[in-house]
């Protein structure tokens, strides 16, 4: 009987841990589950001498057993510049490249940027980043001087 | 022993539940399915330039019911319930197979700092109505170039 109660009381500890870990929001069994990406390669180039924009090349998102992606966010110097989310009713699971955008991202013309990639899937609670570029800087656009002409 | 089997059953049965309760509690809720069907809508907002921001539109499918000879008449894209792309399709030949529209060349128009949902109505010929085919979740256009 002492050995009985003994039992019920370590398993009931266990799951009194279990629910609090899990809420507490550490979630070390769900870490291994966790999106990846392919390699995020970036740049900046002058599109006009005056204007700069990035260029991130086509990359991959790739969610595990099962889990759904929910969003992408591209972000500059930690800002975002792209927020991208899936089909609420059925979001793409395994490997997903969403496709290039138009017309660039907006940059600053001689400012160092780091890109990262962010990806929120249905196995995270939030949006987690799994790339990330090295430092890169944009050309030194010009800046034109416009002076007027006075004619008699 | 009986005592040990049924202590050793009452604890997988909590530890059941938790798994169980755990998982009920922190899933994330899913809208209603689509009433037509599509490949998914998966689109976003992106800053093109200062003030400028772009709504971008992953390429999709739409199944069309060829069994039933059905045919693409039309499908609209909108952004917060207000049409951004009204496309129709030829009316002596309209498609009678899945079809997959060409991405457009500049994305679509929209306000900085706005937060949108997209979704995607599309209508063949057995359809009385246009239907709802796709939906997003809600994505926020950046405010400012970095």
């Amino acid at each position: 009987m002492r050995r009985g109660s003994r039992f019920v009381t370590a398993t009931l500890f266990v799951v009194v841990t279990a629910i609090w870990l899990r809420a507490s929001g550490a979630a070390p069994a769900s870490a291994a589950t966790a999106a990846t990406a392919s390699a995020l390669n970036a740049g900046c180039y002058l599109a006009t001498p005056t204007v700069c924009k990035l260029q991130v090349d086509p990359f991959a998102v790739q969610t595990f057993f099962g889990a759904r992606l929910e969003g992408i966010r591209l972000q500059a110097n930690g800002q975002t510049i792209y927020d991208f989310r899936t089909d609420v009713s059925n979001p793409p699971s395994g490997s997903y490249s969403p496709s290039r955008v138009k017309l660039g991202f907006a940059a600053t013309c001689g400012r160092a940027y780091v890109v990262s990639l962010q990806v929120d899937d249905s196995s995270q609670p939030d949006f987690t980043t799994v790339a990330q570029t090295t430092l890169f800087t944009c050309p030194q656009g010009r800046s034109d001087v416009f002076l007027p002409l006075v004619t008699r | 022993m009986k005592q040990k089997l049924l202590l050793v059953v009452v604890g997988l049965v909590a530890v059941g539940l938790t798994v169980f309760g755990a998982t009920v509690a922190f899933r994330k809720d899913v809208s209603a399915a689509p009433e037509g069907f599509a490949s998914p809508i998966n689109v976003g907002c992106y800053i093109a330039a200062p003030n400028q921001c772009r709504i971008h539109v992953d390429p999709f499918t739409i199944n069309i019911n060829d069994g039933a000879g059905a045919r693409l008449q039309q499908f609209t894209l909108y952004a917060n319930g207000s049409p951004i792309y009204d496309f129709r399709t030829d009316v002596s030949n309209p498609p009678g197979v899945d079809y997959s529209p060409s991405l457009v060349a500049q994305d679509f128009a929209a306000t900085c700092g706005t937060t949108y949902v997209v979704n995607m109505i599309a209508k063949d010929t057995t359809d009385a109505n246009p239907l709802n085919y796709g939906q997003t979740t809600a994505f926020t256009c950046p405010t400012t170039v970095p």
